[in-house]
């Protein structure tokens, strides 16, 4: 670190982010001010649309409307619902990666990871096109004899569990590697060499102290399951409505931009707050052992 | 050495399938010489992938987004650097604050930026301006980008500039004859992930995107919620195969590992 | 029939030669170290005793049992890896405990004899803390009290202390020694120090290049090292090349560079190439004209307890340490002479390359 009596070095930090600093003050804080005033606004059509006057229309809209329950149930649902399959089928990936080596795990972790830079869109639509009643999926179930009439997949929230957790589940899997990198290599041969079989070397030993990984790739995983957009609208269609769609068809559909935002920011507080009481959680939980 | 079961190899193996199942039926069906989404069952044609460059509308939406993707990476880039340089050489009041704030679009939903910007650029009359879209898109890309720069910076030996210092260089001479030259891997990191973040990014975009700013995946999106077509299928398949190649170069170059551990927050 | 036997093991990583030919027989409640340079197969050897490496060839018996198959966790067997692998979600006492639930043994023996080991290892107060509150020396027991709780037939330490500082380690090595002189636990330590394999281990077995070079007590391993490449490892030696000329009397003379050295019989024969070595610590300064060899002062260096100098004469460079018991008046440049006993030189078969 540089000395701090000097005072040059007391104002370039300062310099240093003044740009980033002003980036976000003009773009990043004032919009997100402005969209929680205009939640405070009303829209009324007879007034030519936005009216600028304080009021909790639009929250107590949202928060007494069993419409909008409805809505933001089925996105806490589904959220929960990819984030346990995605730390099902995530974490022992992870594990089996974590054991390979050379170019079968180069090869695998690509296979994996490079869908994270392919466009949301185009993944959700090989989705689309494997759940159609003449997808691949439906033909070859109905080739082979385990149903006689087309599953429906397409605009079903198995559907779009389906596809969010293939687009939400590298997320799992970096997450936990990265958790298994820290870990001691010679940890397993420790426990096996004190007569515990490999099954309990896993449950007692590993898992506990990749926990930390687990939880922090199931946050990530439900906070961006909660906001998803692009793939539930596309395979949920108009009728599986979640949070985020909700707010898109105010905005553009219905053009009530006041409760759109209501909508946003309900949306961003909840993010926050089951952010922080799980990172408190897990704070509580795992300061004695991990730092 | 494979030290995994046979189970865990076949459960790896239903899970790559998984994995790349979307992605290989959409290059699949990309070829097809139907006019309707289909496999190739009679003979591969390239029909589907000669129409895309016939469509006006895909084309432009496509260089606007390569334009976008290039401008915006290069500003988060250009005002990450000096803001990662505060942060690991500087110990002063308000850096932490600092640092959340700056990360913190990643924690805020995208839709909820859609909807901030949308009300933003209309107050200051930049909707549907590129200029509009290029800052939206800087405060995406601005956490990823940080991210990279600053895991450069950290791990910097700053007994080199130092030295040069005591050889009588400038500060811009050290910075650009010492600095640069070893956090540029970081910087080049940056850069990518923030294009491809950038070229990639729908929610967001669907709001700020107007009908003469529309980039790719918001055309995309478009399409799709009207129609699945071959024409779709063969755009996607494209970019599946610029990625891969893109995928290729950078791990041939750079290690992918290391561009990726930036989008995992 | 000794207690812990390999018997011929060899380990080959695809074309890669690890392990070759070994051989050892270790006694009940013996300590052995297991020393050589670095990637001389030290740890692979350790590993096919612990079971994590399987042999390509040969066998391994504990106790008469033929354990070369049989998995890590039925061989009971106490290891302290060298990154000591403690289990950092679990406190202290579980830690140690986690081998006797294992095992099945029930709460109350359980517990006792968790807390005997925890105090013999100075740690009884410490039990309810996690590992990462504890300093690298505490861990480090830890990580013994937990191989040693179950009572293991045959103790293994991969370089346990190498991760720490100088004056930790002294203390350590005691307290290893006395621990394991108190239990009785016959005991396998892997390192490259070769002043900590001197100062632990009743038998020392130096490896050299995926072999078993030579081994025996400290002391006559240091005294009658085999060959050159042993005789360097345990420390400095000034060897010359030279050939066997004459012996009689009990006296061999060797021609060194032309000059006749003398050195006791050996059952080398006459006109065989050998090595002449003699310790730096083993030979005296006398006057010019009044020992072995005469020499001129190249270089002198203090180190506290005693000065290193380098001499250079007519066969070459020797190098002589003197303890600092008084003022020596030794400057660099003079001429002096070199003396030594004949008994003190070793003379070593050439290996031929
Ligand atoms: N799994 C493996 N695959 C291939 N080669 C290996 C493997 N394990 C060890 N080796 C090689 O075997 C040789 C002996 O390794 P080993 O770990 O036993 O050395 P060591 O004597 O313990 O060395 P050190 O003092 O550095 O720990 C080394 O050259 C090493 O590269
Ligand atoms: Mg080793």
């Amino acid at each position: 670190m540089n000395t701090l009596s000097n005072p040059v070095n007391q104002v370039r930090p300062y310099l240093l982010s003044s740009p980033a600093l002003l980036l976000y003050i003009g773009l990043f804080m004032i919009p997100l001010i402005m969209t929680l005033m205009l939640s405070f606004y009303s829209y009324d059509v007879d007034r030519g649309g936005v009216v600028a006057e304080f009021s909790f229309t639009n929250y107590v809209e949202v928060l007494s409307d069993s419409y909008f329950h409805g809505i933001f149930f089925r996105t806490f649902a589904l959220s929960i619902a990819v984030t346990v399959l995605c730390v099902l089928l995530g974490t022992p990936e992870a594990y089996i990666l974590h054991r390979m080596s050379g170019r079968w795990k180069s090869i695998c972790m690509l296979a994996i990871l490079g869908p994270l830079l392919v466009s949301v869109v185009v993944r959700t639509l090989g989705w689309a096109i494997l759940f159609g009643s003449k997808g691949v999926i439906n033909e070859s179930l109905l080739a082979i004899g385990v149903i006689d009439t087309p599953i429906k997949l397409m605009f079903t929230n198995t559907g779009v569990i389906i596809a969010l957790v293939h687009v939400l589940v590298p997320f799992m899997v970096l997450s936990v590697w990265a958790s298994l990198q820290k870990l001691d290599p010679m940890i397993e041969n420790a426990g096996l060499s004190l007569g515990a079989s490999p099954f309990i070397v896993l449950r007692q030993i590993v898992v506990p102290q990749i926990m930390p990984g687990i939880l922090s790739g199931s946050l990530i995983v439900f906070a961006l399951t909660a906001s998803a957009f692009a793939t539930p609208s596309i395979l949920g269609g108009r009728r599986l409505k979640v949070v985020a769609t909700t707010a898109y068809d105010e905005y553009l559909g219905t053009l009530n931009w006041p409760l759109g935002a209501a909508i946003a920011v309900l949306l961003l507080v909840a993010n926050v707050i089951i952010i922080t009481t799980y990172n408190k959680f897990i704070e509580r939980k795992y300061s004695q052992a991990f730092k | 050495m494979n030290k995994n079961s046979p189970l865990a190899l076949l459960f790896n193996i239903v899970f790559l399938t998984f994995m790349l199942a979307p992605l290989v039926i959409i290059c699949l069906v990309a070829f097809t010489s139907n006019g309707y989404i289909s496999l190739p069952t009679n003979g591969f044609s390239l029909r589907w992938f000669r129409a895309i460059f016939e469509d006006s509308q895909f084309v432009d939406a496509f260089y606007l987004s390569i334009k976008l993707g290039v401008v915006s990476a290069t500003i988060a880039i250009l005002i990450a650097v000096p803001a990662a340089l505060a942060f690991a050489r500087y110990d002063f009041k308000g850096r932490s604050v600092f640092m959340a704030l700056f990360l913190s679009p990643m924690m805020v939903p995208h839709i909820v930026l859609g909807v901030a910007f949308l009300s933003f650029l209309t107050t200051i009359g930049w909707y549907g301006t590129f200029i509009g879209i290029v800052l939206s898109h800087v405060i995406i890309v601005m956490p990823y980008a940080l991210r990279l720069v600053l895991s450069s910076v950290v791990g910097l030996d700053q007994r080199a500039e130092k030295a040069a210092v005591s050889l009588g260089a400038s500060n811009w001479v050290v910075f650009r004859h010492v600095t640069l030259p070893m956090i540029l891997p970081g910087v080049v990191g940056g850069w990518v992930l923030s294009f491809i973040t950038s070229f990639d990014e729908v929610t967001m975009s669907v709001f700020v995107a107007s009908p003469s700013t529309t980039t790719l995946p918001v055309k995309m999106y478009a399409h799709i919620t009207e129609t699945i077509d071959p024409l779709i299928a063969s755009l996607s398949a494209l970019m599946i195969f610029i990625t891969m190649a893109v995928m290729f170069l950078l791990d041939r170059f750079y290690g992918l590992d290391k561009i990726l551990v930036g989008k995992g927050k | 029939m000794s207690f812990l036997r390999l018997e011929g093991l060899v380990k080959r990583f695809d074309d890669f030669v690890a392990v070759e030919g070994m051989n050892l027989n270790v006694e009940k409640g013996e300590f052995v170290s297991l020393l050589g340079p670095s990637g001389c197969g030290k740890t692979t050897t350790l590993q096919m005793i612990a079971g994590f490496v399987t042999p390509t060839q040969g066998r391994i018996l504990i106790n008469n049992q033929d354990v070369t198959h049989l998995k890590p966790s039925k061989r009971n067997l106490g290891i302290v890896f060298q990154s000591y692998a403690l289990f950092h979600h679990m406190t202290i006492f579980d830690n140690v405990a986690f081998g006797l639930k294992m095992r099945k043994i029930d709460k109350v023996e359980s517990d006792e004899r968790v807390r005997e080991i925890l105090s013999l290892v100075h740690l009884k107060d410490f039990a309810h803390r996690y590992p990462r509150e504890l300093s690298g020396g505490q861990q480090q027991r830890v990580a013994l009290a937990r191989a040693m709780v179950i009572r293991p037939e045959v103790l293994l330490l991969d370089e346990p202390l190498s991760a720490l500082d100088a004056k930790i380690r002294e203390d350590m090595q005691t307290e290893l020694r006395s621990i394991q002189r108190t239990l009785g636990t016959t005991t396998i330590l892997v390192t490259h120090d070769q002043s900590e394999a001197m100062a632990l281990s009743d038998r020392v077995a130096v490896m050299n290049k995926a072999r078993l070079a030579q081994i025996d007590k400290p002391f006559a391993l240091y005294e009658h090292p085999r060959d050159s490449f042993v005789t360097e490892f345990l420390g400095k030696s000034n060897v010359f090349e030279g050939s066997i000329k004459d012996a009689n009397d009990g006296l061999s003379s060797i021609d060194v560079s032309g000059l006749n050295l003398l050195a006791n019989n050996t059952d080398h024969t006459i006109g065989q190439a050998v090595d002449f070595s003699i310790r730096p610590e083993k030979i005296r300064f006398v006057a010019q004209g009044k020992g072995v060899i005469d020499g001129t002062i190249s270089s002198r260096i203090f180190l506290g307890n005693q000065w290193v100098f380098q001499v250079e004469t007519s066969i070459g460079e020797f190098s002589v340490v003197s303890l600092n018991t008084s003022h020596i008046d030794i400057d660099q440049g003079s001429v002096v002479g070199l003396d030594w006993t004949p008994s003190e030189v070793r003379l070593l078969t050439r290996e031929v390359a």
